[in-house]
C-alpha cells in the first residue's frame, strides 16, 4: 500500500497541473490575438504607410519619358501625368502608358515582389487603363489622386501596393 | 479505486480551488489588458508626426495638381488668345487699328491681358478639385522670360487631427519660350509695317518678313505672324493674328 502522503499528492497536484497548463494555453492564445489585434489597430504604421504610398503615386506621375508625340522622329519629354492627359483624348499614346507604367512599377521595390494594382478612371467612370499584377492579400495600402488633364477634364488614378 | 478519505483531505481541496480561482483572475485581467477600450490600446508615441506626414502628403497631392492646371491653363492662354485691345475684334480677329485710331499693345497692359486670362483658365481646373476647395484662389501672375510666375495670397488650411498645415499656393512654370515677349514684338512688327506702308497693299508685301502673312479682304488687312514656337503637349505651332480695319481710314489707297 502506497503511503497516504503520496497518494493525496497526486491528487490534489494532477487537477492543479491541468489548470496551470490550460492558463498557459489561454494566456498564449490571448498574446497571439492581441498581438494580431494590435497590428490592425496601430495608429502609427497605417498613415506613414499611407503617406508612403501617396509619395509613390506621385513619384510615378512625376517620372519624365521620353515619346515622339508628333511621328516627327523627335523625343519630346513630358511626365507620366501629361502622357494620362494624351491618352484621355487618344487612345494612340495607350501602349506607350502601358509600357511606361509597367517598366515604373515593376522596378519599383519593394513592389516588384510584392506586388502592385493601377487604375486609371476618367471623370464619367470609364477606365483608361487597369492593371491587376496579382491578387493582394489584406495587408495593403490603397492611394488615390486626382490630377486635371487637358480640356478642364479630371481623372483619378489609383494605386494598390501591397506591403510585404 | 479512489479513496474518497484521501479526497476528503482539506489541504488537497485548498490546493484545488487556490489554483483555479488564480486562473480564472490571471484570465479575465489579461482578458481586460488586451481587449478593453482603453487609450493605452494605441500607440501613441510618434502619432504627431504621423499627422505631420499625412498633412504634408496631402498638399504634395494638391500642389501637383496646381502644377499640372498651370500647365494646361497657360497652353489654353494661348490657343485662346484674344488680345483686348481698345479697338475690339472684327471677324475674331483682335483689332490693331479701327479707322484712324491705332490700338498697339504695351507691356502694361499685354501683362494685365494675360494675368487676367491666366486666371480664367486655371480657375476652370483648379474648380475640379474635390479633396480641398481650391476654386476661389487667385494667382498675381507674371510672365517673366521663359517662366510663368504665381503666387496667390489665399490660405489652404489641411488639418489633420491636431496638426494644421497652412500654405500659400504658388507655381513657377518653365514654358521654353517668351510669350509676353513674342506677342510684344508681333505687334511691333504690325506697327512697323502700318507706320511705314499704312494701307498700301503692295508696300507691305515688299516689306513684310518671311513668318508674316497678310491676307488682304478690301479694306481689312489679317496679319498673321509665325513665331516658330511650339507649345503644348502636343508641339502645336503659336500663330499670333491681328486685324487692321481701314474702312473709315482717309489714307487707305
Amino acid at each position: 500500500m502506497v503511503t497516504k502522503k503520496g497518494q493525496e499528492s497526486i491528487l490534489t497536484d494532477a487537477p492543479g497541473l491541468s489548470v496551470l497548463i490550460m492558463l498557459l494555453i489561454i494566456f498564449v492564445l490571448l498574446m497571439f490575438f492581441a498581438k494580431s489585434s494590435s497590428l490592425h489597430n496601430s495608429k502609427l504604421s497605417g498613415p506613414y504607410l499611407e503617406s508612403y504610398n501617396d509619395i509613390t503615386l506621385l513619384n510615378y506621375l512625376r517620372t519624365q519619358v521620353e515619346i515622339d508625340i508628333n511621328n516627327d522622329n523627335k523625343l519630346d519629354v513630358i511626365n507620366v501625368a501629361d502622357l494620362i492627359s494624351l491618352v484621355s483624348s487618344d487612345e494612340k499614346y495607350k501602349p506607350k502608358l502601358i509600357e511606361v507604367t509597367k517598366r515604373i512599377l515593376e522596378n519599383t521595390a519593394p513592389f516588384d515582389r510584392s506586388g502592385w494594382n493601377l487604375q486609371i478612371e476618367k471623370d464619367d467612370g470609364s477606365k483608361l487603363i487597369e492593371f491587376n499584377t496579382k491578387p493582394l492579400s489584406w495587408n495593403y495600402y490603397s492611394s488615390n489622386i486626382s490630377i486635371p488633364v487637358r480640356e478642364n477634364k479630371i481623372v483619378s488614378v489609383k494605386l494598390d501596393l501591397q506591403m510585404l | 479505486m479512489i479513496n474518497y478519505n484521501l479526497i476528503k483531505s482539506k489541504k488537497g481541496i485548498f490546493s484545488v480551488i487556490y489554483v483555479s480561482l488564480i486562473a480564472l483572475l490571471i484570465t479575465y485581467t489579461t482578458y481586460l489588458f488586451f481587449f478593453s477600450e482603453k487609450s493605452s490600446s494605441y500607440i501613441k508615441v510618434g502619432e504627431t508626426s504621423s499627422d505631420v506626414y499625412r498633412a504634408y502628403g496631402i498638399s504634395e497631392k494638391f500642389l501637383f495638381f496646381i502644377d499640372q492646371s498651370v500647365k494646361y491653363a497657360s497652353f489654353d492662354v494661348i490657343d485662346n488668345v484674344r488680345l483686348d485691345t481698345d479697338c475690339g475684334f472684327k471677324e475674331n480677329h483682335a483689332l490693331l487699328l479701327l479707322g484712324e485710331q491705332t490700338c498697339f499693345l504695351d507691356d502694361k497692359k499685354l501683362t494685365s491681358y494675360l494675368n487676367n486670362s491666366f486666371n480664367t483658365y486655371i480657375s476652370q481646373y483648379l474648380g475640379l478639385y474635390n479633396d480641398l476647395d481650391l476654386k476661389n484662389i487667385v494667382f498675381d501672375t507674371k510672365f517673366e522670360g521663359d517662366y510663368i510666375i504665381g503666387r496667390s495670397d489665399t490660405i489652404i488650411d489641411i488639418k489633420v487631427n491636431n496638426v494644421s498645415q497652412q500654405i500659400k499656393p504658388s507655381f513657377t512654370v518653365k514654358m521654353d519660350f517668351d510669350l509676353k515677349k513674342g506677342i510684344l514684338e508681333s505687334t511691333q512688327e504690325v506697327k512697323r509695317l502700318y507706320t511705314l506702308c499704312q494701307g498700301d497693299k503692295n508696300c507691305w508685301e515688299i516689306n513684310k518678313k518671311v513668318d508674316t502673312i497678310v491676307e488682304y479682304k478690301g479694306k481689312f488687312f489679317i496679319i498673321t505672324i509665325d513665331k516658330n514656337i511650339k507649345y503644348g503637349l502636343k508641339n502645336k505651332k503659336l500663330k499670333l493674328d491681328f486685324g487692321l480695319d481701314f474702312e473709315t481710314n482717309p489714307l487707305f489707297r
